[in-house]
């Protein structure tokens, strides 16, 4: 685990995107996302699949009484999913996107922390940010000497996005 | 003097009559500020000699008032006596001076106390209607007696919540019915009904946060229906100033939901053409669009607004040609119907705007879309369809003989000015001489409304269902306790006790928690009965209806869906059902129709009967029809209750001409489909020329459904049981394979196309033969069958209905997600969908 680090007040890409976020693997990769998105992190339920879906979606889980999709991202950004092992489990998020709530949950491979990133480690992405789609990145955190990639999740589960999912479906 | 002079001098009194309202008795500044003004008045103009002593007497009472403890005496009779002033002044425009209504707007926080606190106002308005409708039948002194309570509760309330201008209309009314007798009052219901209205628009209006406070124009509106019915000159007067004014004077609220009602329609339908630009053959897409259009006719007609069902009618018969193949839907066509009906939304938009004033002014030239489908609709070919058989180039002919001079008459109807609407009192009277045999009953119901004060609290529905949730999580977590392995190895007798015990609580629990979103049909029963009493002077057939079983309850989410499809039947019952006066006295009728709403419990389900004692059905016209249709095999013996199934086909009616109620077989389509969403059944019982009775079965509440739990390639799904004819477990020689078409089920000498539900749902498996599975017999709306194959049958239970949420919105063959005693998510399917996926 880290410390969290000094902020420095100076007017630069990151200004808007410093906070705390949750670190994670995805695929060998570190990723990280807003922390007031996550709802929370659950261990391995059993999921029920939906047929004539999309493969990345995995199906959809009981979280307390609520129905909550289940998303593998490995598996629509065409990363290696790798075995599951005891550290894999889902992420919950609390999305507001185009006005209306909406769960849903998506399969990691580890979580990494929950780090404040201060502004000066946060850089403009790349063109090559790894291997999800740059679109939907919102930034890079350099923190010792290791890349972070910020994900834009709320552009990942928007409604053009899903919608385009399911005409892929189609 | 002048006319202007006196216009001024109205205007300064009235404005002191707004402020009379306005001002509280220690509200000084605002009566020296009247004070003032009748002080210029009096200086200022010689009216006429009495005019000026009152003025002059009330100028002094005013000051003395003032300097007096309390002037509250003069806060009451101000208004009064600045009335009188006004009806001194001589009749300069030879129009009767009037009062008026205009007041200050609410300031931001006053709005917001309104709309927090107008919610019960709507139970008391609910209570005046259905004493309105007893009343009507017989007024007897102690209804009349809560009617004044009612209005004076009404008072109080619009008081303490400051909205003044409702105030002083309750006043007035109440003014109206002060010091006449009952008989008298009788003569005041029209008024009534229509006060009722406004002032539940009102209140809808403040529960959204908006508030427009009663102007002249409503008031005199509303007082005016009593003028019109006391004088025909009055009335022929109006009609001539009326000429090409679109007439809103049906009441607020039915037309505030007419407005949101419609916009939803005129969407839906604008999306279903727009999708049948690219899939110009899809047959459920024209009937889409017609049915919204036709639900806006419906409407309009019985609001009377004249312009909007004629423009949709007009519409309607363009779409209906395109359905019976008269018409190719090319890329014109749709957008000449596109142009229809945006300006279908923006007469209805004028219809909203203009709502306070009462009326809209049409610009005939706008009608250019109107005249443009009227031409499309006239020069279509009379050819018949040359595919089709001869039976069915009978019906083609007919329909085109009944639509021409249909359109010739809408045509003929547009250039002549519109027609009012025939004045309430004539029917009325004939209303009242109608017997009704459960008078009693209703003033009984009065009385309890008086006396009956149950405390209640407010919760929002949001609320609830989090509880009812968190009630099912807790259910399934104790199911999941007990049949855990560790728990069961336990094996001890008294915590076994201990977890019975709770799980009897728990269920209790449960039940009382969905028990908490039921609510009686009472106020979806009283609408109907209002509806019935409106059409029934509108077509001028008596009808009594008779209503039980009104505390009668229902889950919230259904009494929402039953509406609809309760007008649907009761407008076909009245307009269709019943006949006219002297038909029925010819047959040996009552001449007065009877019309039965009733709902009662049975077998753990809610059924609603729409009895009527009219024609009936008639079923070799029917077969017939429906043999003309295609719908129907004239090789096939059908039973009675299938043929009666016909009705419900889209498009299907047996009423020879097309009125701007019913008839165009759209009405019982829509029914059938609302009855079917909500997970509930139709039947018909009818003996030709006593009646018909529609029975609607409903569940008790949307949330839980019986399903049959199966398993399919190693997954567990949920079949609807009310879907399920029977289940068999084939044998090798009733399968057959046909090419191309796939298998066969052949079960008593009945086909059905086999389906395996693994294929259907690309759920990869190894293949069985069929006899190692279950073949469920399913039925969709249609009464169409197939043979569903899977795997093996768990059990039947009951399950609560989760959504899918947003994600899975285009997966129309899930109908939701059950969480099942393992704490799994099990998907229910839609059987209606599987169909049509079958059928692709």
């Amino acid at each position: 685990m880290e410390n969290s680090e000094v902020l420095e007040v100076s007017e630069q890409f990151g200004t808007h995107l410093a906070g705390q976020y949750l670190t994670f693997v995805l695929s060998g990769e570190e990723y990280c996302i807003e922390l007031f998105k996550v709802q929370q992190i659950i261990q391995q339920e059993s999921i029920t699949k939906v047929p004539l879906s999309p493969s990345f979606i995995l199906g959809v889980i009981n979280l307390r009484g609520k129905v909550v999709p289940v998303v593998d991202l490995r598996i629509k950004f065409e990363m290696n999913v790798g075995e599951r092992t005891e550290k894999t489990c889902m992420v919950v998020l609390q999305l507001s996107t185009s006005g209306s709530p909406f769960t849903v949950a998506f399969i990691i491979d580890e979580v990494k922390e929950v780090t404040t990133i201060p502004e000066d480690v946060i850089e403009e992405v790349p063109e090559f940010g790894g291997s999800l789609d740059v679109t939907f990145l919102m930034g890079v955190a350099k923190i010792n000497n290791s890349v972070r990639m910020l994900l834009d999740i709320d552009k990942l589960f928007s409604i053009e996005e899903l919608n385009r999912l399911d005409s892929l479906q189609e | 003097m002048t006319q202007m002079d006196y216009l001024s001098v109205i205007s300064t009194l009235n404005g002191c009559v707004a402020q009379f309202y306005a001002a509280d008795q220690y509200d000084l500044a605002t009566l020296g500020s009247i004070l003032a003004k009748l002080d210029e008045l009096l200086e200022e103009y010689q009216i006429s000699d009495q005019f000026q002593s009152m003025l002059g007497s009330f100028v002094a009472d005013l000051e003395n008032a003032m300097l007096s403890d309390s002037p509250v005496q003069i806060l009451e009779n101000g208004p009064v006596v600045i009335s009188a002033l006004i009806q001194l002044i001589p009749n300069a425009l030879g129009n009767t001076p009037v009062i008026d209504f205009s007041l200050p707007e609410l300031t931001e926080s006053q709005r917001l106390f309104a709309q927090e606190n107008i919610g019960v106002e709507q139970e008391k308005l609910d209570m005046l209607e259905d004493l309105l409708l007893s009343v009507e039948q017989s007024g007897d002194k102690e209804s009349w007696a809560s009617i004044a309570s009612i209005l004076h509760t009404l008072k109080g309330d619009f008081g303490v919540l400051g909205l003044t201008s409702l105030v002083r209309l309750v006043h007035r009314v109440e003014d109206s019915l002060s010091g006449i007798e009952t008989e008298e009052k009788q003569a005041q219901i029209p008024m009534l009904f229509g006060f009722r209205d406004l002032i539940a628009g009102r209140v809808k209006e403040i529960l959204r946060g908006e508030y427009r406070p009663c102007d002249t124009g409503e008031i005199e509106a509303l007082f005016s229906n009593k003028i019109k019915s006391q004088s025909s000159v009055v009335e022929q007067v109006n009609i001539k100033t009326m000429g090409k004014i679109l007439v809103v004077d049906a009441e607020t609220d039915l037309l505030m939901e007419f407005i949101t009602e419609s916009k939803e329609h005129i969407v839906a339908a604008e999306s279903a053409l727009m999708e049948l630009e690219s899939n110009p053959n899809d047959r459920e897409l024209v009937d889409a669009a017609f049915r919204s259009c036709h639900s806006v006719k419906g409407v309009a007609g019985f609001l009377n607004l004249k312009p909007v069902q004629e423009l949709a009618h007009a519409l309607e018969s363009v779409m209906d040609a395109g359905r019976t193949g008269r018409l190719q839907f090319d890329s014109t066509v749709l957008t000449l119907l596109l142009e229809g009906f945006d300006f279908l939304s923006e007469l209805i938009t004028q219809v909203e705007a203009n709502l306070p004033a009462g009326k809209v002014d049409v610009n005939p030239e706008t009608f250019e879309v109107y005249r443009k489908l009227n031409h499309l609709f006239d020069s279509l070919p009379d050819a018949k369809p040359k595919k089709k058989g001869t039976a069915v180039n009978q019906v083609a002919e007919k329909t085109i003989v009944q639509e021409k001079p249909r359109v010739e008459e809408t045509v003929a109807v547009k250039e002549e000015p519109i027609t009012p609407p025939a004045t309430a009192l004539s029917m009325q009277s004939e209303m009242r001489e109608v017997p009704l045999q459960n008078q009693k009953k209703r003033s009984e119901i009065a009385d309890q409304n008086q006396s009956k004060v149950e405390e209640t609290v407010r919760v929002s529905v949001q609320r609830l269902d989090r509880l009812i949730d968190s009630i099912g999580e807790i259910v399934i977590a104790q199911s999941m306790l007990t049949a855990d392995p560790d728990f069961v190895k336990m094996k001890s007798r008294s915590v076994e006790q201990k977890a019975s015990q709770i799980s009897i609580v728990m269920r209790q629990i449960q039940e009382e928690a969905m028990s908490l979103r039921m609510i009686s049909l009472k106020s979806t029963f009283q609408k109907m009965s209002r509806l019935v009493r409106d059409l029934s002077q509108k077509m001028d057939k008596p009808v009594e209806l008779i209503v039980t079983g009104e505390d009668t309850e229902l889950d919230k989410s259904i009494i929402e869906h039953i509406g609809d499809p309760l007008v649907h039947m009761l407008r076909n019952s009245l307009d269709h059902g019943i006949e006219s006066q002297e038909e029925r006295v010819a047959a040996g009728k009552e001449p007065v129709g009877t019309v039965e709403l009733r709902a009662y419990h049975k077998s753990g389900n809610v059924v609603i009967d729409i009895v009527d004692d009219g024609r009936g059905l008639n079923k070799q016209k029917l077969l017939q029809k429906a043999i003309s249709n295609g719908i129907a095999n004239p090789q096939h013996d059908y039973s009675e209750q299938e043929i009666f199934q016909f009705i419900f086909a889209p498009g299907f009616s047996t009423a020879a001409e097309i009125t701007d109620i019913s008839g165009r077989g759209v009405g019982m389509d829509v029914v059938k489909r609302n009855i079917i969403g909500m997970r509930g059944s139709l039947e018909i019982h009818s003996d030709e020329g006593k009646g018909i009775c529609f029975s609607v079965k409903l569940p008790l509440t949307m949330a839980i459904i019986d399903g049959m739990i199966v398993y399919a390639g190693g997954e567990t799904l949920i079949v609807p049981t009310l879907s399920i004819v029977s289940t068999v477990n084939p044998k090798a020689d009733q399968i057959q394979t046909v090419r191309g078409k796939g298998e066969i089920l052949n079960l008593h000498n009945q086909l059905y196309r086999f389906v395996r539900l693994t294929d259907l749902l690309g759920i990869e498996c190894e293949r069985r033969s069929a006899t190692e599975g279950i073949a469920i017999i399913l039925e969709n709306i249609m009464g169409n069958r197939i043979a569903l194959w899977v795997d093996g049958i768990l059990k039947k239970q009951q399950v609560v209905i989760k959504s899918l949420g947003r994600l899975f919105s285009n997966y129309k063959w899930i109908s939701g997600g059950a969480v099942l005693g393992d704490g799994k998510i099990n998907l229910i399917l839609d059987v209606n969908e599987l169909f049509q996926m079958v059928e692709k």
